[in-house]
């Protein structure tokens, strides 16, 4: 054999042997890899399921977060629409809230176990804000307006979502808490952007008279007197009136185009302004307010829209819209001898433009009165309390055997009744057939801004309401004068228009 | 040699087998998680979508209300919300139905009755599984998702 082939006859052994060996070495490794597949499976599978586990679980964390976002809103937004300003307005606000709450499920289709504390409340919609308990609130029912819900005040755990898989890999995380919070509160007012100088800056005043019981004098005003509202001034001789920023809220800086009679026409017709309230900061204003552009907007709740945009559905009717006219057969029906003009007569005394009606003297003639309780009556004096509400019954009445004290020289009354809650006879007109299902109670009274004057003259100047009157229409504006007699004062929270959530 | 090839022919494709066997639990498991991960999202977004359209029909006015053609505006402009909001979802080849209601009656506008009390949004969904894993039968998982609100316009 050569050295080659003895040399190949070795390397073609050696790499049988080798191959031998390899052979002998694959079932081995084979044998040891058995079961690692298996193996492997278990912590994948445990990671997997943790995965899965981890979407279930936050998916229903998500889930009670939306169910409880739902239910805060819309109790936020039913108790929100209760508030008035008084202490049944709160109790209210409780019930239309979980009313509101028993409509909705949480957990998949579980009841909403309602409790009370969820429920605060505050003057202001801002989340720093001072919010009060239900007995809290009662306590100063007229400031509140604002609502808040918090779902977290619930004693039992309706957050509360416990976990399926998650507990498994961390036991930490047995359960998960989720809440939800709403704010809801009025966006609107029920005010009409007109106003005037309150004639006086006391919220209350007695007027003597020979009962012995005093009348209350509010801002100036007396009730059941008719005003013309375009011919006062209680620091001039000449008339103030001013036209109101409907969409600028106290303390905003405004815009004349504001007060233009185009823009103001719709707030006119709803007697509505965009803000949620007149007081709490400076209101814009400008002046003089157009009566001239806008009177026929003002007797919409005469059931008149002719020359207006005025829409019935969203500027209804009153439900009475008699005109109690002096000049007109059968206008006013229940005073002997009828007035004489559709206002108590203008008077300038103490360089203050007024009425005969405010005078202490008796005016020349009974007629110079004008008409007096279509609408409201002459209030006592004694149970009057400043920065406290009207209760719901109202003050103490006089009676129409009065007049003659209440309005020395003046008429004397052939009815006891009020003439516009009648329902027939001379004092009641219905709106028109078409109208009649729509038309509203108290459409004919204004809201109307008391400003503490002087205010400067021109467009956008600052103002600040110092209340808010109720006066109601008589008979409809002309393009010169605006007839209403006095009715009170509307405490701020009860001319709450619209209701809105918070972000 | 034998046992060395009975051996190797004894343990080839075991992991092929373990595979087999295993993958179908680890796919079930995979896509069970994902199925029902879609089914709480489409919860989720039903609800959202018929909150929100509640809340807008709960504010509109009171002449909104009592106008047909503008209650008509308003259902529609309800319905447009729930559907921008459940345009992220799939659930299957039935579309999501979208029901208002104002008070327990159809939104036609009520004139001059009264307001309605209340207004309510419901959102349908017909929920499949996509992916074809799973088969829910014909009208697949069906949830209704509702939100009744307070109707607060003025």
């Amino acid at each position: 054999m050569t050295p080659l082939a003895e040399m190949l006859d070795r390397r073609l052994a050696g790499s049988a042997r080798g191959r031998e060996r390899r052979q002998k070495d694959i079932p081995r490794k084979r044998k040891r890899q058995g079961g690692a597949f298996a193996i492997l499976t278990v912590p994948v599978i445990f990671v997997i399921l943790a995965m899965c586990g981890l979407a279930l679980d936050i998916g229903m964390v998500y889930n009670r977060k939306v169910e409880l976002h739902g239910i805060a809103r819309a109790v936020a937004l039913a108790a929100a629409r209760e508030l008035n300003g008084t202490t049944e307005g709160i109790g209210k606000a409780i019930e239309a809230g979980k009313s509101a709450a028993a409509l909705h499920r949480y957990s998949y289709g579980e009841p909403f176990p309602w409790q009370d504390s969820i429920i605060s409340f505050s003057d202001s919609p801002r989340p720093e804000a001072e919010w009060l308990s239900e007995s809290a609130a009662r306590a100063r029912p007229g400031a509140m307006y604002y609502v808040k819900v918090d779902t977290s005040a619930l004693t039992n755990a309706v957050g509360k979502v416990d976990t399926l898989i998650m507990r498994a890999v961390l036991s930490s995380v047995q359960s998960v808490v989720v809440n939800d919070k709403a704010v809801a509160g009025r966006s609107t007012i029920n005010v009409a952007p007109i106003a005037v100088c309150a004639m006086s800056l006391v919220p209350g005043a007695e007027r003597a008279n020979t009962t012995g019981t005093p009348e209350l004098v509010e801002y100036g005003f007396r009730r059941g007197v008719t005003y013309d509202l375009m011919a006062l001034n209680p620091n001039g001789t000449s008339p103030v009136n001013f036209a109101v920023d409907p969409v600028s809220p106290p303390g905003g800086l405004g815009a004349a185009a504001n007060t233009s009679a185009s823009t103001l026409e719709p707030f006119v017709c709803t007697g509505r302004m965009w803000i949620p309230r007149v007081t709490g900061g400076p209101i814009r204003v400008s002046s003089p307010f157009p009566i001239g552009s806008l009177y026929h907007q003002l007797n919409s709740r005469f059931d008149d829209y002719a020359n207006s945009t005025c829409n019935p559905y969203g500027a209804p009717p009153d439900y009475n819209i008699k005109r109690y006219a002096y000049d007109v057969t059968n206008g006013i029906t229940w005073m002997n001898p009828k007035p004489g003009s559709h206002s108590a007569a203008s008077q300038v005394k103490d360089s203050r433009l007024q009425t005969v009606a405010d005078d202490t003297n008796p005016p020349a003639s009974a007629g110079m009165y004008g008409p007096l309780w279509s609408y409201a009556r002459a209030v006592t004096a004694t149970t009057f309390r400043e920065d406290v509400p009207e209760p719901a019954a109202g003050y103490t009445r006089f009676l129409t055997s009065d007049w003659a004290k209440l309005y020395p020289s003046g008429p004397s009354a052939t009815s006891t009744s009020v003439p516009y809650l009648a329902t027939s006879g001379n004092t009641y007109a219905p709106p028109r057939s078409e109208h009649r299902a729509i038309s509203e109670l108290n459409r004919r009274v204004l809201h109307i801004p008391l400003l503490s004057c002087p205010v400067a003259a021109g467009t956008n100047v600052g103002a600040t309401a110092v209340a808010i009157g109720k006066f109601f229409m008589t008979v409809p504006a002309t393009s010169t004068s605006l007839y209403a007699e006095f009715a009170g004062i509307a405490h701020e929270s009860t001319v709450s228009g619209q209701v809105t959530l918070y972000p | 040699m034998k046992p060395h090839i009975f051996s190797l022919k004894s343990t080839r494709g075991s992991t092929a087998i373990e595979l087999a066997l295993l993958l179908p639990a680890l796919v079930f498991l995979i896509f069970m998680g994902l199925v029902l991960g879609r089914l709480f999202w489409h919860y989720t977004v039903a609800q959202k979508a018929a909150q929100d359209a509640a809340r807008y029909m709960s504010t509109i006015s009171a002449q909104e209300m009592r106008e047909s053609a503008l209650v008509a505006d308003a259902v529609s402009v309800a319905r447009a919300i729930a559907a921008e909001e459940l345009a992220d979802v799939h659930p299957g080849p039935k579309a999501p139905v979208v029901d208002v209601l104002c008070g327990n009656a159809t939104c036609n506008g009520v004139g001059g009755q009264p307001l309605p009390g209340t207004v309510t949004v419901t959102v349908q969904i017909e929920f499949h599984d996509t992916s074809h894993y799973f088969d829910f039968g014909r009208y697949g998982i069906s949830f209704t998702a509702a939100s009744e609100m307070r109707y607060a316009g003025n």
